[in-house]
């Protein structure tokens, strides 16, 4: 009678252990923690300027020296290891 | 081990490096620094073409080179850090200015001014697209990193613009697109 009692607190604390682990691991965040993930629009607005500014990066042109640079690795082929 | 079949292997290459270049763009502080990254980058993915597996993200094993280099290189030469203002300063003078209202101007800024750690996630899941899965692999950390990294990110960038006020107003969340989003809506389908 007391074996089972213990057995079934034992298995009680198992459970929420359990369940602890999976709140952490689906990375669900909480108020009061600093990580808190932003409202949506708010987190729009940012992800269109960031896209915006780095747009402008990727539609730089491609300075000649990076295609000269890949005509001279291709005079040898690629290889298999850097030694 | 196959190697790549060489033509098709700097073509894919060439067609990589406008992206290389914006995220080495991104994560230093001047662009011949970050030139200079690129190539390196490039090198090792040439001499190193064997360990690249055909039909996967050869941008996401480009990025890794490209981040693991910048971070080796960080370590060795900590004193690179220094010389930055006018560096930095010229290089804005130099991109072509399609969007370099005032707005631009200030988000550049407030990105400059976050940890290279916040900058290469938020770049790498906000304007590259990756799921935070794949940026984890880049990143060589834990999913759960980069998502707190990613948010802390955003916090900061928000506080700096001073659009933290309008999170007050809990929006509605349906509206909201963009590949970040996308991003996170399949990363919580593939957990």
């Amino acid at each position: 009678m007391h074996l089972g009692w213990c057995t079934f607190v034992w298995c009680l604390l198992l459970g929420l252990g359990f369940m602890a682990a999976k709140d952490k691991e689906s990375g669900k965040l909480y108020p009061g923690n600093t990580n808190v993930a932003l409202p949506p629009e708010l987190q729009g607005q940012l992800g269109k300027r960031l896209r915006e500014s780095y747009s402008d990066l990727i539609n730089q042109p491609v300075p000649d020296k990076f295609l000269a640079l890949l005509e001279e690795l291709k005079k040898c082929e690629p290889t298999g290891g850097n030694k | 081990m196959t190697l790549p079949d060489s033509s098709a292997f700097q073509k894919d290459l060439i067609s990589s490096i406008p992206n290389l270049r914006a995220f080495a763009n991104s994560l230093c502080r001047n662009a011949s620094t970050a030139d200079d990254l690129v190539q390196d980058t490039l090198v090792k993915a040439w001499n190193n073409a064997s360990s690249y597996q055909e039909g996967t993200n050869l941008r996401a094993w480009l990025f890794t080179i490209l981040r693991n280099t910048y971070f080796s290189d960080l370590r060795k030469t900590i004193r690179e850090v220094e010389d930055i203002d006018g560096a930095h300063a010229e290089r804005l003078a130099v991109l072509p200015s399609q969007n370099s209202h005032m707005d631009m101007l200030d988000f550049r800024q407030a990105f400059e001014e976050l940890s290279d750690d916040q900058k290469e996630v938020l770049v790498l899941v906000g304007a590259e697209g990756f799921s935070y899965e794949e940026a984890a692999e880049i990143c060589g950390c834990a999913v759960g990193t980069v998502k707190s990294r990613v948010n802390r990110a955003r916090g900061t960038l928000a506080k700096k613009l001073n659009l933290d006020e309008l999170a007050i107003r809990d929006g509605d969340s349906a509206s909201v697109g963009g590949p970040a989003r996308i991003a996170e809506r399949s990363a919580t389908r593939r957990s």
